[in-house]
């Protein structure tokens, strides 16, 4: 199963290559987009369009690295516009507010709840939920997917130094907002 | 620890736990139809299975695909879902991979190559030589007729049915904890899922078995609709008050609340690549992952090969109990033939009863 088969077809190869990073990167993926948008189904389809794209253009990347680059980029993009065009945002502070993370739906205690008054997970994801978009994906990007400086810059399209500024803004806001509810 | 630092450490945390909740269904197929609608109808399920085996074994076996700065992949690893019962090379009609000999969902159909989700189902075995610790596994399964495009509540409800009916091919020792209840339906809204069930079923098991077999349907019902923790509650048709006598039906369920009270409910040992029974090429490294909570991180693990031992070894999580880990275990590159690789942790107090473990049998051709 090598990249190029004996047809040597440009199609094979993309196929292969789609699905090699599809194993590596669909539930991660999936995962980040849910994290910026709180919809699973919205997340899904966000991701599979960014397979489907990257299909398209795999002859011009051709290289695993580029491909996730690629991916995630597209993801990001897809997600913001799917925030901007449906006042997501709302429904992502509800989801958190009135959804099964809300101490009043909740069934159990949590341990981090007791261990870090005040930073419980609720309340943390409330405070990002709060967040403008950009302070917001940085601090997925740097605390979900560990990814560093260069790479979230790359990511967003923004400068290194831009993305210093959104985190430590970032932090500072979810410090804030956490000691607030 | 500054501010700043907690802040961060309790960020982390929140969005790990929130972001493994996800179990996304799976959509390769969808995205290679797409991707050349014109080859769609030839498009074989069992290659584009193969194909995907093929490439997990590429990623975990050291490629390590998009993650070039070293990052850890997401709790819950890298665990795309492979049907049970992979089909051989060369067939054009595909089975469903996981028919259940029980219920209404188990005929084969004449459905197209490639139709059914991969559904996550949770079932119920005793974890290691002391049968009175009875926690959870998953397993991938399919149900005829239940398309990646079917809604949360057909998802959900052909779930749940599978939890509750189906024994997964190659595997034994799971639990039928379900005999004599019938599902009835099962509702989902964005803030609760409905199980409905016909009696409170039998009291033959502990209580501590009886609460693990209720969160099997709680842990399943979620997974398949995918939209993360939703309270999950339960109603007897007969009118009873509680499953199994114990487990009353006036309270929601849910899972625990964090991924380091998992243990509560998730067998400690699982293993998540390769999938049950999953066909892996000659000729390329084979890595073993999984997902642990296990004392100081330790564990054992053998490789047999037509049920004799041929490889030893021990391994270590990526965090020790009650943190869930996760696992890899590099097996290198085997000769064709049926395997099964066991992971185990051998009992703390006396170092030779096995407190945890599962087998997972693969075939490499």
């Amino acid at each position: 199963m090598t990249a190029m088969g004996e047809h040597g077809s440009a199609q094979r190869s993309a196929d292969d290559a789609v699905t090699e990073l599809y194993a590596a990167h669909w539930q991660p993926l999936v995962r980040l987009a849910w994290l910026l948008l709180h919809d699973a189904g919205e997340a899904e389809e966000i991701v599979q369009d960014a397979f489907v794209a990257l299909h398209a253009h795999w002859s011009d990347l051709r290289d695993p690295v580029a491909a996730t680059a690629y991916l995630r980029k597209t993801v990001l993009n897809r997600s913001r516009s799917a925030l901007r065009h449906r006042g997501v945002e709302e429904r992502w502070a509800a989801s958190v507010r009135g959804g099964p993370d809300d101490p009043g739906t909740r069934t159990g205690a949590s341990a981090e709840d007791a261990a870090v008054a005040g930073l419980s997970r609720e309340s943390l994801l409330a405070a990002l939920a709060r967040l403008p978009g950009r302070q917001r994906e940085v601090l997925v990007l740097r605390y979900y997917l560990d990814l560093g400086e260069a790479q979230i810059a790359e990511a967003l399209d923004i400068s290194p130094g831009s993305v210093k500024t959104h985190a430590s803004r970032g932090l500072a806001a979810l410090r804030l907002g956490t000691e607030r509810t | 620890m500054s501010d700043d630092e907690r802040t961060i450490a309790a960020l982390r945390v929140a969005l790990d736990e929130r972001a493994a909740d996800i179990e996304p269904g799976d959509r390769l197929d969808d995205i290679l139809e797409r991707a050349h609608p014109q080859r769609a109808a030839r498009m074989n399920r069992s290659w584009v299975l193969l194909a995907a085996a093929a490439a997990v074994l590429a990623v975990v076996a050291g490629v390590r695909l998009g993650l070039p700065d070293g990052s850890q992949p997401v709790p819950g690893g890298i665990d795309r879902p492979i049907p049970s019962a992979t089909p051989s090379l060369g067939t054009t009609a595909t089975e469903p991979p996981a028919t259940p000999s029980t219920t209404s969902t188990s005929t084969p159909t004449s459905t197209t190559a490639g139709a059914l989700a991969i559904l996550p189902v949770y079932y119920a075995a005793p974890i290691g030589d002391d049968a009175r610790i009875v926690r959870l596994y998953r397993e991938w399964l399919t149900a005829s007729g239940v398309t990646p495009r079917a809604d949360d509540q057909v998802r959900a409800r052909a779930a749940v049915e599978l939890a509750m009916t189906a024994t997964p091919p190659g595997t034994d020792g799971y639990l039928r904890t379900w005999d004599g209840v019938d599902l009835l339906g099962v509702s989902v809204t964005d803030a609760r899922i409905t199980i409905t069930l016909s009696g409170p079923g039998t009291t033959a098991f502990p209580e501590d078995t009886e609460r693990v077999a209720v969160q099997q349907l709680v842990w399943t019902a979620q997974a398949a609709v995918g939209k993360g923790t939703i309270p999950v509650r339960f109603e007897l048709a007969d009118g009873s008050g509680a499953m199994f006598g114990t487990q009353p039906v006036d309270r929601t369920y849910n899972r625990p609340a964090s991924r380091d009270l998992y243990y509560q409910d998730l067998a400690p040992i699982w293993v998540t690549t390769p999938t049950r029974g999953q066909v892996l090429p000659a000729g390329r490294s084979v890595t073993v992952r999984g997902e642990a909570c296990v004392f100081e991180a330790t564990m054992s693990w053998e490789l047999l090969r037509d049920g004799s031992v041929v490889d030893t070894g021990s391994a270590m999580a990526s965090v020790g109990a009650p943190g869930r880990g996760t696992y890899e275990i590099g097996l290198g590159s085997l000769e064709p033939g049926s395997y099964a690789v066991r992971v185990f942790e051998l009992s703390a107090a006396d170092g030779r009863k096995v407190s945890a473990e599962t087998t997972m049998p693969f075939t490499v051709r």
